[in-house]
C-alpha cells in the first residue's frame, strides 16, 4: 500500500509544480479566501490579543490563527535598541491603536518593525491590536473596523501601486476615519493622502547618501544609475532627485558623467545585472561607479562586474540596509562600496512614537516634527522622515554591535589579509 | 574565466533549469511570486560564482541555494522592492488540490522543501540532510511525519 501512496502523492505533487504560473503576470486577489490556510512562507499568521474585551473578533475572525509558538518568535525577537527605551510616563493611557499590515509575510515586519512600534504603545499606556490587511480592497473594510472599534489611531503599512484600482477606496477610507477624528499613520507606504501622516526613511535623503558615498569614493568619472520600479510608485524618483542633486556640481564641473540611467522592472535582481552588462558594453566597460536604488539591483550589478572583472574596482552604491547579510557581505567584500542602512526598529519606534502623541491629538498637523514632502504627481504629504545611516567598510561594526546581523554572517568567506576592520 | 563562454552556459543553465526551480520554490514557500523572486536571486548568485566547479552538479547547486534562501528568515523582501499586488493566495494550487495543498501549507517550509526533494527528485535522504544543514534522521522523522499528515487527504480523495 505503502508504495500506491508514494506514487499517489508524487502525482499530485507534480500536479502542483505543474500549476506554478512560472513567467505568469501577476493574479489578482480573490476577494474570498475565508477558507484559506495561510500560505505564509516564513512568518506565521499570527495575531496578538493584548485586550480580549477589544471585540474586534467577528469580521476578522476567518483571517486569524492564533500560533502560541509564532507569537512566542515574535515577542522573543522584540529586538529595539536599548537607546530606543521609551519614556516612563504614561501619556496614551487606554487609547486604542490599529494596525493593518499588508504582506506581513515579510519576516522583517514581525521581527523588527512591529515589536518596536507596539513597544512604544504599551510603555504609553496604550493598547494595541493589528489585523492582517490583504491588499488594497480588504484594507478600507479593516479601517472601517477599527474606526467603529473606537480606535484613536490606525497604522496601515500599504503594499499596493498609488495606481492600483483600489487605491481611491482605501483613500476614502483614510478619508472617513480622519472625519471622525481617528489618525491614520502611513507606515512606509507612499500612500497619496494628506490626511494621513507619513513615517518612513527619507528617500530623498537616501540618495543624497548613496551618492556623497560614491562621489568620496570616485569623484570623477562615468556613472551609472539604477532606479526602481517604473510605474506607481514614488519612491524610484524621489531617490533619484537626491542623487541627482549631490551629482549636480561634479556634472557641472566635468567630473561626473552619467553614461547610462534606468528603471528596472520590480526592483528586479536579475534584470538589474543583464542591464548592467548591457551598459558595460555599450561602453567599453568604461563605468566607474553604480548608483542602484536597492541592494537587491546592487547584487546583479556585482554580478555583471565579477563576469568582466571589475567587481571591487567599479564603486557600487545599494540601499535597504542590510535586509540580507549577503549585501553586507559585499560590503566587507568591497565588492559593495556603500549599503544605506534603514534600521526598521527605528522606523517602528518612529511611528509608535507618533501614535502616542496622536492619542492625544489626532490633528496632524500639530504633531512636532514633521515635514511636507511632494509625492511626484501626486499630493503633498505631512511626514516624519527618519535619516539612514550609510554602512561602508570602515563601520560595518554599526550593524554588527547593534544585533541587526551576525559576524559570522557579513565577513563570511573574506579573507583575514583583506579583512575591514568589523571582521578581523 | 573565459567571459563568453561562461555567460552562454549562465544563460543555458537559467534556460533549462529556472521554471524547475520556480516550481520547486512555490511548493516550499507556497507562493509562486516569491518563489520567481527566489530563483532569480538565486541566479544572481550563481551568477556571482559563474562557472560552478566543473564536478558541481548544476540542479542540485540551485536548489540547494534557493532553498536555503527561501528557508532563511532573515531573507526578506527589499524594502521599496515590493510588487504591487501579491499573489499569495495560490489560486494556481487551490484550482489542482485544494485538500492536499491547505495540508501541505500545514506543514513547516522546510518539511515541504524535503518532501518536494525527495518525492518529486529523487533525492536520497542523505542528500537532503546535506543540503538543507540538519541531520539525516531529522529528516527522515520529517518525512514519516509529513506522510502520515497526507495520508488521510489523499486516501480520502481516491474514494
Amino acid at each position: 500500500m505503502s508504495d500506491d501512496f508514494d506514487l499517489r502523492l508524487r502525482n499530485e505533487l507534480r500536479a502542483l509544480a505543474e500549476a506554478v504560473p512560472v513567467n505568469g503576470p501577476l493574479s489578482t486577489m480573490p476577494h474570498d479566501r475565508s477558507a484559506m490556510v495561510s500560505g505564509l512562507p516564513i512568518a506565521p499568521r499570527v495575531r496578538a490579543r493584548h485586550d480580549a474585551s477589544l471585540g474586534l473578533g467577528a469580521a476578522v475572525v476567518a483571517l486569524v490563527l492564533v500560533v502560541v509558538a509564532g507569537f512566542a518568535i515574535w515577542s522573543g525577537r522584540n529586538a529595539v535598541p536599548a537607546s530606543s527605551t521609551p519614556s516612563p510616563t504614561p501619556t496614551a493611557s487606554g487609547c486604542l491603536v490599529g494596525g493593518v499590515w499588508n504582506n506581513v509575510a515579510e519576516s522583517r515586519i514581525q521581527a523588527f518593525d512591529q515589536p518596536a512600534l507596539e513597544k512604544q504603545i504599551l510603555a504609553a499606556g496604550g493598547r494595541y491590536d493589528w489585523v492582517e490587511g490583504r491588499g488594497a480592497p480588504d484594507t478600507q473594510a479593516q479601517i472601517d473596523k477599527f474606526v467603529a472599534d473606537g480606535a484613536k489611531v490606525i497604522v496601515v503599512r500599504s503594499v499596493w501601486s498609488l495606481d492600483d484600482p483600489d487605491a481611491p477606496a482605501v483613500l476614502s477610507a483614510i478619508d472617513r476615519a480622519v472625519a471622525a477624528g481617528v489618525a491614520v499613520i502611513d507606515y512606509d507606504g507612499f500612500i497619496d493622502s494628506p490626511k494621513a501622516l507619513l513615517v518612513a526613511f527619507d528617500p530623498i535623503e537616501t540618495g543624497r547618501i548613496e551618492a556623497r558615498a560614491t562621489l568620496a569614493a570616485v569623484p570623477k568619472g562615468n556613472y551609472v544609475i539604477l532606479k526602481g520600479h517604473p510605474e506607481g510608485q514614488v519612491v524610484p524618483d524621489l531617490m533619484a532627485s537626491g542623487i541627482h542633486e549631490v551629482l549636480q556640481p561634479a556634472i557641472d564641473r566635468g567630473d561626473v558623467k552619467i553614461v547610462a540611467e534606468t528603471y528596472i522592472v520590480n526592483w528586479d535582481p536579475y534584470t538589474a545585472m543583464e542591464e548592467m552588462k548591457s551598459i558595460l558594453s555599450k561602453n567599453g566597460n568604461k563605468i566607474d561607479a553604480v548608483i542602484a536604488e536597492s541592494n537587491s539591483m546592487a547584487s546583479g550589478v556585482i554580478a555583471a562586474l565579477e563576469e568582466v572583472g571589475l567587481d571591487g574596482k567599479v564603486a557600487v552604491a545599494g540601499q535597504g540596509g542590510g535586509d540580507d547579510w549577503w549585501d553586507l557581505n559585499h560590503v566587507a567584500a568591497g565588492t559593495q562600496t556603500v549599503d544605506v542602512w534603514t534600521d526598521f526598529r527605528l522606523m517602528g519606534k518612529a511611528a509608535g512614537d507618533a501614535a502616542v502623541a496622536l492619542c492625544k491629538d489626532p490633528d496632524i498637523s500639530k504633531l512636532a516634527g514633521t515635514s511636507q514632502l511632494s509625492l511626484p504627481g501626486h499630493h503633498q504629504v505631512t511626514a516624519i522622515l527618519l535619516t539612514p545611516q550609510a554602512i561602508t567598510k570602515d563601520n560595518l561594526n554599526l550593524v554588527i554591535d547593534s544585533g541587526w546581523l551576525k559576524k559570522d554572517d557579513v565577513c563570511a568567506s573574506i579573507a583575514p589579509s583583506a579583512a575591514p576592520p568589523a571582521c578581523r | 574565466m573565459t567571459v563568453t563562454a561562461g555567460w552562454a552556459s549562465l544563460d543555458e543553465a537559467f534556460r533549462e533549469h529556472q521554471q524547475w526551480l520556480v516550481r520547486r520554490l512555490a511548493l516550499v514557500v507556497g507562493d509562486a511570486e516569491e518563489a520567481r523572486d527566489l530563483a532569480q536571486q538565486t541566479f544572481v548568485r550563481a551568477a556571482e560564482r559563474w562557472p560552478l566547479p566543473p564536478a558541481q552538479d548544476v540542479p542540485r547547486w540551485l536548489a540547494v541555494v534557493g532553498l536555503r534562501l527561501a528557508l532563511n528568515e532573515r531573507r526578506r523582501r527589499h524594502r521599496w522592492g515590493f510588487l504591487p499586488v501579491r499573489d499569495t493566495d495560490a489560486t494556481w494550487a487551490m484550482q489542482v488540490n485544494p485538500d492536499l495543498w491547505c495540508a501541505l501549507l500545514k506543514l513547516e517550509p522546510k518539511v515541504r522543501a524535503a518532501l518536494v526533494l525527495t518525492v518529486l527528485d529523487g533525492y536520497t535522504q542523505d542528500e537532503v540532510a546535506e543540503a538543507l544543514g540538519v541531520a539525516r534522521g531529522t529528516v527522515a522523522s520529517w518525512l514519516s511525519r509529513s506522510r502520515d499528515r497526507l495520508r488521510p487527504v489523499l486516501e480520502e480523495r481516491v474514494r
